[in-house]
């Protein structure tokens, strides 16, 4: 798609160079509940259709550990002629209830040490420490969601770090540099793409233009040369970006975020 | 000699054998108990053994589950799960497609006004990209965070 009609854009206007720079999500999106459902169904389908383990072949006949093992499995129900079963008669193989998924019990060690693989994992919180102080200059906030860099500009306000661009040099390259000139050189990024994902044409004629990148490593900090022009930044979700750009400009670059 | 064997003691056994070995010139036999190498009452040598072990756990025999058979309301819910979670899929699909359709018409758009407001920077964006692949260093999201969810301490080489 094209704009429909070619305007001639005059020679010398001020053209920016923007930074689109996120922070990937560290854990995936929370499942929604028709997810959650299917995929519960699912594995139910999956264990009743499973093969039965062969214990036999991991416990050596007459062992210590396969007496341990032996003795936490739940016995299912043996058959007898004189009882009704309504749901059935039971069909038993290698210990296992042929009709009904098969629970396998792993035995628990009686001592505490680390060295046994069934002691419970412990996961880690998906809420960080800078989720619960509220600090939004911190990488480690909202785990689930892209976070996007935006910094104050004492004079503009909040917006993408933007930088003139020098005709000689790509748009990219120009936003690359400009992001280690006033946020530090120990930063380690990936450029997206050396096309611009999008543009605005601003009233006074200026052009900003887009280069998506990601954060891999490392940490934006303002550097003393720039304090002057850069009050501070944060890294924010999509939603906390509307809040703070407004919805006219928003409405131009939603369609550049995700969640 | 064997029915005379028959009736002695232990003691008298052992004395008999190690009298016999010192006439002979022979060491005294020294009893170790190695690894079962030769079969049992059943005939089949353990090392047969552990190969039928190992290829019944491999075989459907005796460890498949019954086949499951479902009446006609389970079926109807079976399919209407099915169809849910389909038209779920689509929906997500179409989305995806619309937000990409977007973009690339965006980018398309941003080009255009690149080539006309610079040509020079225009000529450097408009370069071949295909082959490009993601860093090593770009993590995969998982399930829960690791221990140290942010590398801050990276130095430029």
């Amino acid at each position: 798609m094209s704009t429909p009609a070619k305007r001639v854009v005059s020679k010398g206007v001020p053209i920016r160079a923007n930074l689109i720079l996120s922070r990937i999500p560290i854990v995936v999106p929370e499942e929604t509940k028709i997810e959650k459902q299917y995929r519960q169904y699912q594995n139910a389908l999956e264990r009743r259709l499973m093969w039965t383990f062969p214990a036999y072949h991991y416990f050596k006949k007459g062992t210590l550990s396969e007496h341990k093992f032996l003795s936490v499995q739940k016995k299912p129900i043996t058959n007898n002629p004189n009882v009704w079963f309504p749901k059935g008669v039971p069909d038993i193989q290698h210990g296992r209830e042929r009709s009904k998924a098969q629970e396998v019990i792993l035995p628990k060690s009686e001592t505490s040490d680390d060295s046994n693989i069934t002691r419970p994992v412990e996961k880690n919180s998906i809420v960080t420490e800078a989720d619960k102080a509220g600090d939004k200059s911190s990488l480690e906030r909202q785990l689930r969601k892209t976070l996007y860099l935006l910094v104050n500009y004492k004079k503009g306000g909040w917006s993408f770090p933007k930088f003139d661009i020098d005709e000689s040099r790509s748009l990219d390259l120009t936003a690359e540099n400009g992001l280690r000139k006033i946020g530090g050189e120990n930063i380690n990024t990936w450029t997206v793409s050396k096309k611009p994902v999008g543009a605005i044409e601003s009233k006074d004629g200026s052009l900003d233009f887009f280069i998506k990148s990601h954060i891999l490593a490392g940490k934006f900090d303002i550097v003393k040369e720039s304090k002057g022009d850069i009050g501070e930044y944060a890294w924010l979700t999509k939603t906390e970006i509307q809040e703070k750009l407004g919805d006219d400009y928003f409405s131009q670059t939603g369609y550049m975020l995700t969640e | 000699m064997l029915s005379r064997s028959a009736n002695l003691t232990k003691a008298e056994c052992a004395s008999l054998a190690t009298s016999t070995t010192k006439a002979l010139g022979l060491a005294p036999r020294v009893q170790v108990r190695t690894k079962r190498t030769k079969a049992k009452a059943s005939g089949i040598t353990p090392q047969t053994q552990r190969i039928i072990t190992q290829l019944s756990v491999m075989s459907a025999r005796k460890k498949q589950p019954r086949m499951l058979k479902l009446s006609q309301e389970d079926l109807v819910k079976h399919q209407t799960i099915q169809t849910a979670w389909h038209t779920y899929q689509d929906i997500q699909k179409h989305q995806r497609q619309e937000a990409l359709k977007l973009q690339f018409q965006k980018t398309d758009a941003a080009m255009d006004l690149l080539q006309r407001a610079a040509p020079d920077v225009y000529r450097h964006a408009n370069v071949d990209e295909q082959g490009k692949v993601f860093p090593m260093e770009l993590r995969v999201p998982t399930d829960f965070p690791p221990r140290k969810v942010w590398y801050y301490d990276y130095k430029k080489e």
